[in-house]
């Protein structure tokens, strides 16, 4: 775990970094604004978009590459060594599975909090009432995908080793990333409010769970903050959804690590 | 003993499933737009054929040239920039560094990384340029955008193509060149991966894919949060042909020239490390 936390240095820089295009010191920024500009909610849905997408995307793939080896390095170092030792393997996957949990709040607390810092270097932010609860949402729906998509890495990079894995899950994401481009030429996509069918298809893809302000909610202090489409997207129906896939994910991944033969030495080197 | 490095390592390089399996998949991609245009535009009048160049894969009208571009800083790495690391692991570095020298190995890999991401990634778009002009009449000159030649929008929108005197002098020349810049880009994006996995924190090959994508997204922003400049900084604008986003050809070359410098410097500063581990 010691040897992880440098990398919340990396989280730091990219928070800081990705921030710094609206340092404006003319303008008082609101704590809810900048929660979410990390929340996507510069993305737009239009082929064009899509590089913003990814660009904010970097957080994500960021944590994803870097705890991408955080069970599967145990399978790359004197694993016969360490595994031989620990009978309860199910058991000991699902404890470093939980975790993995704490640090990606962690990264998503310490880049919005080294973002909204450089901006209160230049110019003034405001504390408006509902971003405490924004910033809530936002922690719990982040934290669980960056959580399942890197047990997913760990657990593919079991079987297949690391880069692979790594191809196979970001390929996933920006497949379903790409999906936003082509719904983009869609005009269907741009009436408001949306319908129930359109609306239906959007929520169909993981990704749209991230975008904070496609979501709707009954509490008041976040009206005009989220909502842009006035469809029917409540926060629940997105930690829900993140939930069921991680315990679904944590399940398979203790079958796999059950399964795994670790006579193998090193699997990244393929043995030697 | 340094082309005997260069030769041994490109070699060794080609004969890697990675690279063959982007190469195929690059021929795949090319064979699909084609087979694509094709079906789109067979029986068109030659009044209404759009000019073949514009049709080819990096053309900013194609869908899946567009596609493509996402997956392009991944993509960039897979043939070649790993084998720093799969050197490593499988202990071949000691080999090949006891053989050539330890300089002679770290520059041979540099420009053998190059080559290998150069020729994988511009085969088969110089052959999508072919094929093209097989195809499609050479005298077309129609714009997919449907603008026609002599329209004030259509002739704002050439001269903020890239490198757009050398597109009116001759298009066929301006598709090869830029075809050829984008595999050059491709390899300089390959050897600076490369350099960074020569750290060694760099253990596991998962951690290679960051450098690429960070670049690429951090220069995006870098020159968003420049208020003055007026150009993109999207790497989808630079390397794929006939964008009409304002674009700034000077720093483009100054880009790809600090990207080499960066690779260099790092695979000096690496070579003159201890070798003993």
């Amino acid at each position: 775990m010691r040897n992880y936390v440098k990398y919340f240095i990396f989280s730091a820089i990219w928070g800081s970094f990705s921030i710094v295009p609206y340092i404006n010191s003319d303008e008082i920024l609101c704590f809810s604004d900048i929660i979410n500009k990390f929340g996507f909610s510069e993305f737009y849905l239009h082929s064009t978009g899509l590089a913003v997408f990814l660009q904010w995307y970097l957080s994500i793939l960021l944590f994803q590459v870097l705890f991408g080896t955080f069970i599967y390095r145990h399978f790359c170092s004197a694993s016969v060594y360490y595994f031989s030792r620990c009978e309860r393997r199910v058991q000991w996957f699902f404890k470093e599975a939980v975790s993995l949990y704490p640090l990606a709040i962690l990264h998503l607390l310490i880049m919005v909090f080294s973002g909204t810092f450089f901006i209160c270097l230049t110019s003034s932010v405001r504390f408006d009432a509902g971003s405490f609860c924004l910033l809530g949402y936002y922690l719990a729906i982040h934290s669980l995908w960056l959580f399942l998509t890197t047990i997913l890495i760990n657990i593919v990079a079991i079987k297949i080793r690391s880069g692979g894995a790594f191809v196979i899950v970001s390929g996933i994401q920006i497949f379903l990333a790409s999906l936003y481009a082509y719904w983009g030429e869609n005009q269907k996509f741009d009436e408001i409010p949306m319908s129930n069918r359109y609306a239906n298809l959007l929520k169909s893809n993981p990704l749209s769970h991230l975008v904070l302000n496609w979501h709707s909610s009954g509490i008041k202090s976040l009206s005009g903050k989220i909502d842009i489409f006035e469809m029917e997207f409540e926060f629940v129906e997105s930690i829900s959804l993140y939930i069921i896939l991680s315990v679904l994910l944590i399940a398979i991944g203790c079958v796999v690590v059950k399964r795994q033969e670790f006579i193998v030495i090193n699997i990244e080197t393929g043995g030697t | 003993m340094f082309i005997n490095s260069i030769r041994m390592q490109v070699n060794a390089l080609v004969k890697r499933k990675n690279v063959a399996a982007v190469y195929f998949a690059m021929l795949i991609l090319v064979l699909i737009n084609y087979l694509g245009n094709v079906l789109k535009y067979r029986g068109s009048d030659l009044m209404t054929m759009v000019h073949p160049m514009k049709l080819v894969l990096l053309s900013d009208y194609s869908a899946l040239g567009f596609y493509f571009m996402q997956y392009f800083p991944f993509v960039v790495i897979i043939p070649a920039a790993f084998s720093f690391i799969s050197d490593k692991n499988s202990k071949e570095i000691t080999y090949i560094r006891s053989r050539v020298g330890a300089r002679n190995y770290y520059y041979g890999k540099l420009i053998a990384v190059f080559i290998v991401t150069f020729f994988v990634f511009t085969i088969p778009l110089l052959i999508d340029v072919a094929i093209n002009c097989i195809a499609f009449p050479m005298n077309a000159t129609g714009d997919p955008s449907n603008l026609r030649s002599y329209d004030f929008t259509y002739i704002e929108g050439v001269w903020k193509y890239l490198f757009s005197d050398l597109y009116v002098f001759n298009s066929y020349l301006y598709t090869i060149v830029m075809t050829l810049l984008f595999g050059g880009i491709s390899g300089f994006l390959a050897t600076f991966c490369l350099a960074m996995t020569m750290f060694s924190f760099m253990k596991y090959k998962i951690i290679a894919f960051l450098p690429v994508y960070a670049l690429l997204y951090v220069l995006q922003i870098a020159v968003k949060s420049v208020g003055h400049i007026r150009f993109t900084s999207n790497y989808f604008e630079y390397l794929r042909f006939y964008s009409a986003y304002p674009k700034s050809e000077a720093a483009y070359i100054f880009t790809a020239i600090i990207l080499l410098l960066t690779s260099v410097f790092l695979v000096e500063f690496n070579s003159r490390k201890d070798t003993l581990e």
